[in-house]
């Protein structure tokens, strides 16, 4: 099954954790909103049993090497988003189709995923990779 | 494609927005406007079908339909086939998943579904093609992307991009993206109930125009056209037309006249006798154009002949009549009334283009009919008439009413001061029906003031402009979506030139009409011979006509109450 790749970015002054998922979409118009599902286990949703605070980013298509890192650095944070400084209080992640910065207002456990519900604040749009080409990867169904 | 109801009701939905949540779980969002929420929540289950980039006009037609249409599979022309729990799906689809919807959470204007995926099928001839994207259906397929990429990185690296944007007054980032996206698209609760009050669905239509009847087989037909008048002779003209096999009779009461005719029109026999004309085995067949008030006696002398006749609209000046003649139909009387507007193919072409989602929602219609005319002997007395031009004109456009937007529930009439003074009944009304289904139409039928080359017909919606003329091969669509060359217009200088392509017609569409005669009457009388000649008449033909005079009946209720006055139910 073909699915989008984003990152989800937690953290306080610096990103704390990363995880790496395909399994996001918007919820709502009104009021905005959108999900994204991650294993409870995972460091994001243990850190987001505390804090409410994330920012959802959907990779373009050319940033595979930074899907790959994210990837392979299970609970830890790869160095090329260790150093993101939190802009206007939001991370932003260059090259990316979009970073989208909210809160978490619900999580629900579905399967063995858990389902967070995040109202959204805002969004950064890289003008340079509106419009573009997003990260797909086979994802299993 | 989402899909909600059952293989034979299914209700379709355009999404990009849904994902796996682990290898069980399927999360959908449909927006709650739209049928295919109801039909989840109704059954239970749900089906979402990927497409391949290759069928990006299927999902295009889908995100174009009209978002209340009842039968978006049939009028966009969808294949479905079945899965399991009853799920309908699309035909050739790459991927499907069935789901049963394990329970769903209020977030909003858009519900999220939580569905637990029961199976998935796979279309391996298909599998190798790349997805269908959001980004393939939000823009035109770029024919650089390369290109255009690189160009936009240029852009934005020498900050030619953000100059042009502060110049144009564009803000790279939403100040507030909740409050934009809610701006742009999203409903409160109580914008929700004020979109849905006339229903998610529009089920008022009960009508709809059929196909273009195929030619009359040849085999010779012996036709009889009763009533050697005005109209009788343009019977003549469309029996030797569509059918040019046909041996024509003239019947009449005027021995003199009707043999006049007969001659006139090359016919191979003439009666005076009406039941002498059905029982003569030269006529298989009968077109009746009398004088209203005649209709149902005419019917009742032709019923034990049990041959098809096709009767002049209106059905009959009362109701009562209709009922009689729906009784003969009934008995074994194969029967059909002519109603040119239910075969004219600019109805047809208008009626699938909103089905289509062409103009949005219809909201409004104006119809415009009649134009000079002095009507003498029995169509200037009211007795015989039945009433004026609303009842001889009107009724037409009831059919066109009915057929392009549905049934009417309350009607509301006035007119302007009479004019002719030398007709019994009315010389101009106008009539404005409504309906719960949230459309509004006016029909301005007169005979006192002209027609000229103005559209008879014209829709108007929340997404563009239907207009039909009686006598075009084409229907013009105006549509509000921005051309190319409208943006274009929009920003030429100087201002002269920019007004003068303003004026020009660059969101108007020509759509060509599927049947060479405009006017509906060569079809109708394909559609009656090719009846009898392959033994069966299109059926409900007068049923459909008892309403249309039902309609034209409450009209003048109406314009004698000065109020709105509540049309009966469609008991069809």
């Amino acid at each position: 099954m073909t699915g989008t790749l984003a990152l989800v970015l937690v953290g306080g002054a610096r990103v704390e954790h990363v995880a790496l998922t395909s399994s996001f979409a918007e919820v709502a118009h009104h009021p905005a909103a959108l999900w994204v599902a991650l294993p409870p286990a995972s460091a994001v949703a243990r850190w987001l049993a505390a804090h409410e605070r994330l920012t959802l980013v959907v990779l373009a298509a050319g940033q595979r090497a930074l899907a790959r890192a994210c990837a392979d650095a299970g609970d830890g944070v790869p160095a090329a988003l260790a150093a993101l400084p939190r802009g206007d209080g939001h991370f932003a992640v260059a090259g990316a189709l979009s970073s989208t910065h909210g809160r978490v207002t619900a999580r629900e456990s579905v399967g063995d995923q858990a389902l967070f519900l995040v109202a959204i604040d805002a969004a950064d749009l890289d003008p340079a990779t509106v419009g573009g080409a997003p990260l797909l990867a086979e994802v299993p169904a | 494609m989402l899909w909600g109801g059952t293989v034979t009701e299914p209700e379709p939905y355009a999404t990009a927005a849904f994902a796996f949540a682990g290898p069980s779980h399927l999360l959908v969002n449909p927006n709650r406007l739209y049928p295919v929420d109801e039909a989840i929540l109704a059954r239970g289950a749900f089906a979402l079908s990927w497409l391949a980039r290759s069928q990006r006009d299927v999902m295009l037609a889908l995100i174009g339909a009209r978002r209340r249409e009842p039968d978006k599979v049939r009028a966009l022309g969808l294949a479905v086939e079945a899965g399991p729990l009853d799920l309908p799906a699309l035909a050739g689809a790459p991927r499907t998943a069935f789901c049963t919807l394990e329970r769903w959470l209020d977030t909003g204007d858009h519900r999220l579904l939580i569905g637990r995926v029961v199976e998935l099928r796979t279309d391996a001839a298909r599998l190798a093609e790349p997805p269908l994207l959001y980004a393939d259906v939000t823009a035109a397929p770029s024919v650089a992307p390369r290109l255009e990429r690189l160009a936009r990185r240029a852009l934005v690296a020498t900050g030619a991009l953000d100059a042009w944007r502060r110049r144009r007054g564009v803000v790279a980032r939403p100040r507030s993206l909740p409050e934009e996206t809610y701006l742009d698209g999203g409903q409160t609760e109580a914008e929700l109930a004020t979109l849905l009050a006339p229903g998610v669905r529009d089920l008022g239509r009960r009508l709809a125009p059929p196909a273009s009847p195929p030619p009359v087989p040849p085999a010779p037909l012996g036709v009889c056209v009763v009533g050697p008048g005005g109209w009788g002779a343009v019977h003549a003209q469309l029996v030797r037309a569509v059918h040019p096999a046909a041996r024509l009779y003239v019947c009449g009461r005027d021995a003199a006249r009707t043999e006049a005719f007969a001659r006139r029109a090359g016919a191979a026999g003439w009666f005076t006798d009406l039941a002498a004309a059905a029982a003569d085995p030269a006529v298989q067949a009968l077109t009746l154009a009398l004088p209203h008030d005649v209709h149902r006696a005419a019917i009742e002398a032709l019923a034990a002949a049990r041959k098809p006749v096709l009767l002049e609209k209106p059905i009959a000046t009362t109701l009562a009549d209709a009922d009689a003649i729906l009784a003969a139909e009934v008995a074994g009387l194969p029967l059909m009334v002519a109603e040119d507007m239910h075969w004219r193919p600019a109805i047809a072409t208008a009626a699938r283009l909103v089905a289509q989602g062409a103009i949005g929602e219809p909201l409004y219609a104006d119809m415009v009919a009649g134009g000079h005319l002095r009507p003498s002997g029995w169509k200037a007395d009211v007795a015989r008439m039945g009433g004026g031009v609303w009842l001889d004109v009107g009724v037409h456009y009831v059919r066109a009413l009915r057929l392009l937007l549905g049934e009417p529930t309350r009607v509301l009439a006035a007119r302007a001061m009479t004019v002719n003074t030398k007709m019994g009944g009315e010389d101009s009304a106008r009539v404005l029906f409504a309906s719960e289904a949230g459309w509004q139409a006016q029909l301005l039928t007169s005979w006192v003031t002209g027609r000229f080359d103005l559209p008879d017909i014209t829709l108007f919606g929340e997404r563009g402009t239907l207009c039909c003329w009686p006598r075009r091969r084409w229907v013009e669509l105006h549509t509000t979506a921005p051309t190319a060359l409208g943006r274009l217009a929009a920003v030429a200088r100087p201002a002269a030139l920019r007004e003068w392509l303003l004026g020009l017609p660059l969101g108007r569409r020509r759509i060509p009409l599927d049947d060479p005669d405009p006017t509906g009457y060569a079809a109708e009388f394909r559609a009656f011979l090719g009846g009898v000649a392959r033994g069966a008449l299109p059926a409900g033909n007068a049923r459909a006509a008892r309403r249309d005079l039902e309609l034209v009946l409450a009209g003048y209720d109406a314009l004698r109450d000065g109020g709105w006055v509540p049309v009966p139910p469609d008991a069809g």
